[in-house]
């Protein structure tokens, strides 16, 4: 009995430092009826819900989810299309909402296959870690979080960095351009 | 100007204005990196992936004080690294490396691959000529 209790702490000594060093392998998962594509370290999980409009209504949105290794990895396509509210009220709500609860520590306009929207860092009140994108195509909200939750959370901020920077838009027709580019442009009439 | 001028050259000439003429910026800004720093990490390989649209770069560094911390590096698509030497056997999971980067703004651990000098003291560009621009 001792040698097979003595055995089996021999093999998890062994074992937990190659567990503890298996490398994360990233897989794309392609939504092409919602018009995105991401990677994500685990299989994630789809669920449906609602998203909070501008104006206290809620929309119904579809969220891909997962958690691994002390991170969550979220992508919520929130469906605006029986709405009427302004794409950049829409897109400024996402942007603050996701910054709620922590401090900004970065608040960029962002590009991703020729759309455009804002990239967010996010020091959590809790100790956690936030990178969050927001992009609409069409009338559709997308919010891509990554979260390295605490305790040491700064760990894992290149998790949620590879998450969030994995996001892709293939084959989706170019964005409107935000106004602050459009300003950096004359356009002469044909 | 046309619609069709309108919705491709546009946005193609917001990229160029938006300072994003990096190698790698045909899918995403890169604005979130600071091109104005550059950090040499040297650490250990704990994966390296030649994919699209953005290959990635795995490094496990120490900080100051002892503590271990990966890095995930950002590099540009397959073809642009093999035009600059690579292949998916340029490193290997426990090579010792340096790393020079463009660290995130934010401070996360994530940045764009520079270069790297790998074990036998060659260095591969990962985006330099781009890097080089900034000072």
């Amino acid at each position: 009995m001792r040698r097979a209790v003595l055995a089996m702490l021999v093999c998890l000594g062994l074992g937990a430092p190659a567990m503890a060093q298996a490398p994360t392998v990233w897989r794309d998962y392609a939504y092409p009826e919602m018009g995105f594509l991401i990677q994500f370290p685990v299989a994630p999980s789809v669920s449906t819900g609602t998203w909070p409009a501008p104006g206290g209504r809620t929309v119904p949105a579809t969220v891909y989810a997962a958690r691994e290794r002390g991170a969550t990895y979220k992508v919520t396509v929130a469906d605006f299309s029986a709405s009427s509210e302004d794409r950049a009220a829409i897109m400024s709500a996402a942007a603050a909402a996701a910054g709620q609860g922590g401090e900004i520590k970065l608040n960029l306009e962002a590009h991703v296959d020729l759309q455009f929207g804002r990239q967010l860092s996010i020091a959590a009140k809790d100790g956690g870690y936030g990178d969050v994108a927001v992009f609409m195509l069409g009338r559709r909200l997308f919010v891509v979080e990554g979260r390295a939750l605490p305790p040491n959370a700064d760990e894992r901020t290149d998790r949620i960095v590879r998450f969030v920077e994995t996001l892709s838009f293939p084959n989706q027709p170019p964005g409107p351009l935000p106004a602050s580019v459009q300003a950096q442009f004359t356009v002469e009439a044909p | 100007m046309g619609p069709v001028l309108k919705t491709l050259i546009l946005p193609a000439l917001a990229l160029i204005a938006g300072g994003v003429a990096s190698g790698a910026a045909a899918h995403h800004s890169f604005a979130m990196f600071d091109s104005q720093r550059t950090l040499v990490l040297k650490g250990t390989v704990k994966s390296f992936e030649m994919v699209n649209p953005h290959s990635w770069l795995h490094v496990a560094a120490v900080e100051t004080g002892g503590r271990p911390v990966e890095w995930a590096l950002e590099m540009g698509d397959p073809a642009q690294l093999t035009r600059e030497g690579w292949t998916k056997d340029s490193v290997k999971p426990g090579d010792k490396v340096s790393v020079s980067i463009h660290p995130r703004l934010d401070g996360s651990h994530g940045g764009q691959l520079i270069y790297i000098v790998l074990p036998d003291g060659r260095e591969l560009d990962a985006d330099r000529p781009f890097a080089r621009l900034a000072p």
